[in-house]
């Protein structure tokens, strides 16, 4: 016992460092495999603030590009509103008069707010954005981030006031998207390396690809709406041995300069994911 | 200004340096992130115990943490700085000079080679630990040993321009790299 207590006395520092080295890097693997982890919420609430106030200084620099892009969309906007569509009359063709259901309703499935960028990442392997819309403000877990240009990410978790988006910039981003053309639908992901390139997989041999092709998000999407601008193709190559493509996308997203999002919520998305769970009983 | 203030002051300007300036340089984005903040562990005086040493290295990087969303990640690395240090000064200081000198590591204290050695080693040793546990594995070789290099020239580079012009030669003595 007495050698104990001198070994301990001895190489005590030496423990004090392994225990704090396992501490971090546990919490490192612990947070990095379940990014609901709850226990970032109240640092959020901190770090948050002196982001938001340092991120009302540098949004200057990126106010022409995103200007820009809220006049495109303004326009894109614009252009879809129902002013812009007249009904024809159809009453002429109309051959029942016991139409069981009101064809003509339309229910909502998706709802869109509004939510400022108070801080992002590109450079490292994992990259988040916080949104200064939280709990409060209507934001769960799951609901899918745009900006004006494409989408952006998922959010992944939740405080009061903020919320945390992974990125379409981190190693375990995944997103199914389809090419506009065809529909074909792939895999999208990132490779870590370059914040200009994501990678598409999935698609089969039999695509036929051009540069420059739009893909946009598909109708398998869990969190995003189908038909949303995702990004274009910047190079692809079959891949040795397989069946699929390997595709270079350039997002349309300009992740450096990212600063009002729009946070959509699936209002189906609850009763789908109950529905779905049953297959695996 | 007493020391204890001047520590906590210095503290908060590394960490706000770091994490509003540095992490968000995005020219240099897609290989090389610099990273100074661990500076503050480097310029800790002489006599900081230890276990001090280990504290101040967690604190640190955990607030660090915090602002990057990557809990454990710097933490991790920069506890390696501040479990090493002891060991480098130790073979790098004469043991009668280190006795007289009160100060904290520094160009005048240690020697010109020996200072910039010092800072080189720990660097490499920040930035090796904090690639390889960032990627939770060792990944491309090439990449990775590019990736370490470049970072560490540019941190070695931004840590020079720190020291001159926080910590200018006031000394006219031991100015030469010997």
């Amino acid at each position: 016992m007495r050698n104990i207590f001198l070994l301990i006395r001895r190489f005590h520092v030496l423990l004090i460092f392994l225990l704090l080295q396992v501490f971090s890097i546990s919490v490192l693997v612990r947070y990095s495999n379940s990014h609901n982890a709850r226990y970032m919420g109240i640092a959020y609430e901190v770090t948050g603030r002196i982001n938001k106030s340092y991120n009302s200084l540098t949004s200057y620099f990126a106010l022409a590009d995103n200007n820009r892009q809220l006049a495109a969309e303004n326009t894109r906007l614009g252009n879809l509103l129902a002013e812009n569509f007249t009904k024809i009359d159809t009453s002429i063709l109309e051959k029942s008069f016991e139409i069981r259901f009101d064809t003509n309703a339309v229910t909502r499935k998706y709802f869109w707010r509004p939510a400022r960028v108070i801080n992002n990442s590109v450079g490292a392997q994992n990259n988040f954005i916080t949104l200064e819309r939280g709990r409060k403000q209507g934001v769960t877990v799951d609901m899918a981030v745009v900006s004006a240009a494409g989408i952006v990410g998922v959010v992944t978790d939740v405080s009061d006031n903020m919320s945390l988006v992974m990125s379409l910039l981190h190693r375990k981003s995944n997103t199914s998207v389809a090419l506009k053309n065809t529909g074909i639908t792939g895999i999208l992901e990132w490779n870590g390396v370059n914040p200009e390139r994501l990678q598409l997989t999935g698609i089969p041999k039999s695509a036929k690809l051009a540069k420059g092709d739009t893909v946009v998000t598909s109708n398998l999407s869990l969190n995003y709406p189908a038909h949303l601008m995702v990004g274009t193709i910047a190079g692809f190559k079959l891949d040795v041995g397989g069946n699929n493509y390997k595709i270079d996308l350039k997002p349309a997203t300009n992740f450096f300069t990212i600063d009002y999002v729009s946070v959509i919520e699936n209002l189906y998305l609850k009763e789908q994911k109950e529905l779905e769970s049953k297959i695996k009983k | 200004m007493s020391d204890s203030i001047k520590f906590i002051f210095r503290f908060l300007l590394f960490l706000l340096v770091q994490a509003l300036v540095l992490s968000h340089i995005h020219p240099l984005h897609r290989f090389i992130t610099p990273y100074v903040y661990y500076l503050f562990l480097l310029w800790l005086p002489f006599s900081v115990s230890r276990i001090g040493l280990l504290l101040s290295g967690f604190a640190l990087g955990f607030s660090l943490d915090l602002f990057t969303k990557s809990p454990g990640l710097h933490t991790s690395a920069s506890l390696m700085v501040a479990y090493l240090r002891p060991f480098l000064i130790n073979l790098m200081v004469p043991k009668d000079t280190r006795e007289l000198t009160l100060g904290s590591p520094s160009w005048q204290s240690m020697g010109g080679l020996s200072y910039l050695l010092f800072v080189l080693l720990l660097t490499l040793v920040h930035h090796v630990w904090l690639v390889l546990i960032e990627w939770m594995r060792f990944g491309n070789f090439f990449y990775f040993t590019g990736k370490v290099i470049g970072t560490t020239l540019i941190s070695l580079l931004l840590i020079m321009i720190t020291e001159l012009i926080f910590r200018p030669f006031k000394k006219a003595g031991r100015r030469s790299f010997s």
